[in-house]
This record gives structure tokens, sequence and C-alpha cells, in this order.
């Protein structure tokens, strides 16, 4: 054995501790850290810890399928301490819309996943092509049959599931899914009986009714989204709002087409606790009515850390919901809009003098319609969105955009860290949590006027990160 | 400006800005009970050279706003974490293989998290292209995998192989 150096003991000192190791292990890629895997049983753990962590195959194309279908081979000959790692499984869209011929979906994947990787808590099945209805109901029938009992078409649903495969999935993202039925949605809360997270975007199958049950027996949700529909109306949204009421704390209605003002209030009215509220693309929202669902909220709305107005066509610019918004979104840290929705918006002309910046100058604001109102917020408070540090905005034109607007904005908020843009052409019209591609992110424009005028503001602010259409501005 | 005096393993008294050295989570909080008096605060395992760098390190990182970590549990790829490394950072961590390491404990120790991140990602860059083997001669690591062990990982891990 040759002598050991001080560099040498030090060495040992750092890789030696667990925590230490784990930390540096992060900070590397797949193939590397496959490669330490077999370095020894110490590195071993917190190596294989970091490759099994999240399973993540797609989106699309041969490789990950393959991929997914190896993984698929070798799930049961996996050891039980390295089954035990898996925390997330990620299928975003392995087969690339659409399987190729060969293959036929196993009924049994899900039951097989659920079964062998005891400690998945995130579940996210993004365009997956291979889950069907007979994946969910083979999670309730004995293994290796997987022809239960029909399902009643009828609007009547089985009876109480015999025995579930037991999980610990508190997140399930279920999105773009066009196999999945209303009965399928319907039994999600008994297969799945600790679901905190449930995204629903673009999945057939979700109605007012199925919205209901879901409200009703998920009793630990506080994190819902639904998208990409018109079958869920306002009669819907007042049924999860009166059921869940205080609990639900995060909602994103992405393009849900039926949804009207009227939904809103509801919404806001008895969901107290809701903190990141997303209204994406619900053409029938109007100012009028985002500015009394906030009356009727009894925060006001100041409960509220993130709010996505974005693409709702019918809302825009408005100096009574504007003062509202900036002078109750004590918390409000994230903000997304549309640039129809900004003061210098579609015409210059109902454009105020400026960003009013103390209370005086706010036009009065309506009267809350609650009697029991809280006591008016101190008029002290000069600032504007106080912990704002994201803004994004939606809907910017490619030429002759205002940025003058933007930037007096930018200017007022101090703590703003992150500036996101994004022109016509390139809006992702998914605003889910767990799922970000831009079919138009290899996209980009550096020549454009709206580049250039953004480049000078991010030369006025240094510490400000800015970005186009997902990229960084001022860097090249 | 309040400073603090500091007791080094080799018996060296350091003065600096009470501002600086307030980055260090276990200083900040050994300060905030009050527990250093007029006597210097004494770091058992932290010798005056590496005490130097720390403090280099500190003072050109004062205004940073602390990183709260925000989203990162919600990337789809899980916590995975961002390789790059700024340029005064880069040149700054280079130094010989001894004091990365007493930079690295000492980091660890004091509870300075960026310093830690910055030495963990340049060993992370020496691990980058090795082999298991290179690995361990590097690091001076004994192997204790069976082949029978060696191969069942290999098998293990062949679904993540090429992607």
């Amino acid at each position: 054995m040759t002598s050991l150096t001080p560099s040498d003991r030090l060495a040992a000192r750092v890789l030696d501790d667990p925590h230490l190791l784990e930390r540096i292990l992060g900070y590397l890629d797949r193939p590397q850290l496959l490669r330490c895997c077999l370095v020894n049983r110490a590195w071993f753990t917190p190596a294989a810890a970091h490759v099994y962590h999240t399973l993540h195959f797609g989106p699309s194309g041969y490789s990950a399928l393959n991929a997914w279908l190896k993984f698929i081979i070798t799930l049961p000959r996996l050891r039980p301490e390295v089954r035990k790692l898996p925390r997330r499984l990620v299928l975003t869209d392995p087969s690339g819309g659409g399987l190729p011929l060969y293959y036929t979906p196993d009924p049994l994947w899900l039951r097989q996943i659920l079964v062998l990787l005891p400690n998945l808590d995130v579940l996210l099945l993004h365009r997956c092509d291979h889950l069907q209805s007979a994946n969910l109901r083979a999670l309730e029938e004995k293994a290796g049959t997987c022809t239960g009992p029909t399902l009643a078409r009828n609007g009547s649903y089985p009876p109480f599931p015999r025995a579930v495969v037991p999980n610990r999935v508190a997140t399930l993202v279920l999105t773009h899914h066009d196999n999945i039925g209303r009965a399928d949605i319907a039994r999600l809360p008994d297969l799945f009986s600790n679901l905190v997270r449930l995204d629903l975007t673009g999945t057939h199958g979700v109605t007012d009714e199925s919205l209901g049950l879901l409200a009703d027996r998920c009793t630990n949700l506080r994190d819902l989204a639904v998208g990409h529909t018109r079958r869920v109306t306002d009669t819907g949204l007042l049924t999860l709002a009166k059921m869940r009421r205080s609990q639900l704390q995060v909602l994103r209605l992405v393009a849900v087409h039926a949804i009207t003002d009227a939904g809103l209030v509801h919404l806001t009215r008895f969901c107290t606790q809701l903190r990141v509220l997303v209204l994406r693309g619900c053409p029938k929202l109007t100012s009028s009515g985002l500015l009394r669902a906030l009356q009727f909220s009894p925060s006001r709305g100041g409960h509220l850390r993130h709010l996505d107005v974005t693409h709702c066509l019918s809302l825009r610019w408005d100096s009574a919901l504007w003062s509202w918004l900036a002078h109750y979104g004590v918390n409000l840290s994230s903000l997304a809009l549309s640039y129809t929705f900004l003061p210098s918006g579609w015409s210059g002309s109902d454009r105020p003098e400026a960003l009013a910046c103390s209370r005086a100058k706010y036009p009065p604001a309506p009267a809350p319609v609650t009697a029991a109102a809280r006591p008016a917020p101190p008029s002290l408070s000069p600032v504007h969105w106080p912990a704002l540090t994201r803004l994004r905005i939606d809907l910017v034109p490619e030429k002759n955009a205002n940025l003058e607007a933007i930037t007096v904005l930018a200017g007022q908020l101090h703590r703003l860290h992150r500036l996101a843009l994004c022109d016509i052409n390139n809006s992702e019209d998914d605003g889910s949590n767990f799922y970000h591609y831009s079919h138009n992110a290899h996209r980009i424009d550096r020549t454009g006027q709206l580049y250039a005028d953004l480049w000078t503001l991010a030369d006025s602010r240094p510490k400000l990160e800015i970005t186009l259409n997902g990229h960084r501005v001022g860097q090249l | 400006m309040s400073t603090v005096q500091i007791l080094t393993s080799d018996g060296q008294t350091v003065t600096v800005d009470r501002k600086v050295v307030s980055k260090a989570g276990v200083i900040d909080s050994a300060l905030a009970s009050g527990a250093e008096g007029n006597s210097p605060l004494k770091l058992d395992n932290i010798s005056a050279s590496v005490l130097e760098k720390i403090i280099e390190y500190l003072k050109h990182h004062v205004d940073d706003q602390p990183d709260d970590g925000e989203d990162s549990d919600d990337d789809i790829d899980g916590p995975r974490r961002d390789p790059i490394i700024d340029t005064w950072d880069a040149k700054f961590i280079e130094v010989d293989l001894e004091l990365l390491y007493e930079l690295i404990l000492a980091a660890n120790y004091l509870d300075i998290k960026p310093l830690l991140d910055l030495g963990c990602k340049t060993v992370a860059n020496m691990i980058k292209g090795k082999t298991p083997e290179e690995i361990r001669s590097h690091f001076n690591i004994p192997a204790d995998f069976t082949p029978e062990e060696e191969e069942q990982i290999r098998l293990e891990n062949e679904w993540a192989e090429d992607r």
C-alpha cells in the first residue's frame, strides 16, 4: 500500500462523508453517474440514488420508447434496495404520438410499476399512448387477471373496489390522454388515496360531475389543474369550490372555455387559501369579472402568490383592476399577464399618466360587496407588489411593442429578478407546473426590434434576468 | 462597522467585518446568540490560511441575495443541480487539492452553502470523464465489489445506458 499524502487524507475525509459525496455526485450527468455506481459500495448508494430518483422517459423518439421498454423488462430483476430508490416516474410522450405497430400495450404495466416501486410519490404521464382504461382497472384487481367487471356506461360507477394496489402517489399528472374516460376519472380517488396534487389538463373524461367526485373524495387534494376542455363549467367550479374550500391552495385552469366570471366569483369566495391561481386562455373571463372575484375574496386576493391571466382574450387593461391588484397583492411574488393587460396595451390613448405609486393617486377602489369587509389596509404603503420577483408578459407584438410601460413597471419593482417576455408567435399553450415543452423553443430571432429594445433594458438592469421566448437577452 | 475577532486552530487571531462573516451560518448563529462577548470566536478546525481564503470569498459575495432554492424540487428531472461556475469563482477555486478539500470541509462546517457548492462542483468536474478504475486510483478508493455484484449492477443499469 502506498503511503497517503495529506491531500489524499483530506480527499478521503471529504468523500467518506455521505452527505458531501451525495452533493458532489449531484452535479454529474447520467452517463457519469452510471460509472460512479461501479466505483465501490460507498459510492453506489448515492450514485444510484441520483440515477433512480427520477425515471424520465421521453419526449418522443425511438430511443425514449426503447429505453422505457427495456426498463419495464428490467424492473422485476432490480434488487429490492434499488427498487426503493425511485421517487418520480415521468413519461412524456415516449412514443412520439403513436405506438409502433409491433408494440401491444401491456395492461399490467402501471400495476407493475406501483407494486415494484413502493416509494414512488410522483407519477407524471403526459400523452402516453399506452395508458388506457385497462391499466387503471388493473390496479384494483388481482394480479394476472385484467379482464375485470365491465364498467357501467350509463353514468353509474362500479361498487367500491375490492383491493387496490397500495401506493403512496401524492402527485398524479395525467395530461392529454384520450383513452381515459369519465368512469376512470371517477375512480382515481379510490386508486390513489394519498393524492395531494392532481393535474388532468387536456384529458378526456373531466366533466362537472367527475370534478365534483374528485373534490369530494380526494380528501387531501390541495392542488388541481384542469384544462383544454369545454365540459367543465361554472357548475363544476362551484361544486369544487364548495367541497374543497380553504384546502384548495393551487388551481390551474388552462383553456377551460366554458367558465365565466360567475364561476370565478364562486372560486374566490369559497377557496380562501388559494395561493396560486392560473386562468390561462379562458376566453369568457373579463376584467370586471376578475375584479369582482377579487372583491368577493375574504382576503381581497391578498393570499395570492402567483397569478397567471395570460391569453384571456376578454381581459383588457382596466385601471380599477390594476390598482386593486397593486394594492392588495402584497404577497404576490409571480405575475403573468398578456401585453394587452398592460396600461400601454393595445392603444396608447387610454394609458394613465403613470403607474400610480401612492395610494392617494389610486382611483377609488370599488366598494367591496360583502358587508363584513376587512378594515381598510393602512394608507401609508406606497409600494406596488413588494414581493414580486417574477414577471411574465405574453403576446408581446414583434414590431412596435411599447416597451416603455414594461420598463417603467420593471423600474418600480425593486425585487424583480426575472422578466420573461413571449412574443405572439411563441406562447406555450400549457400552463402546467410540471411540464414545460415549447414547440417553438428552437426559434430565436436575435435581430428583431423587440430583441434590440430589450437589450437596452438588460443593460440598464444588470441584475435582472430578461428572457425573450425562453432565451436570455444580453448573453450570446 | 462592527468587527469580529476569530481565533483559528493554529492560534492566530483574525479580525473581520461582522457583515462579511455573518454569511457563514454557524458564525451568524453564534453571534446572534451573543456567545462572542469580548473574547474572540474560536474555530477549532480551521487554520488561518483557510480562513483567509474563505474571507476573500465571502467579501466578494457579500451583496449576493441568498438563494432560496425555489422550484428546484418541481423540476421534472429531479433535484439535479446547475454545474455552471461563474468566472470569478472559477479563478478563486484554482487552488491546490489540499486547500480545495480544506475549503469544502470548512464550508460544510461553517455552513456556507455557495462555497460548499463551488467546491463540490470542482470535485465533480474532476470526476467527469473518468472510468470507475480511474476514479478509484485518482481518489485512492478501495474496490469492494465482487465480479458478480459488478455484473448485476451493469445489468440493472443497462436501460439507462443508451440515452
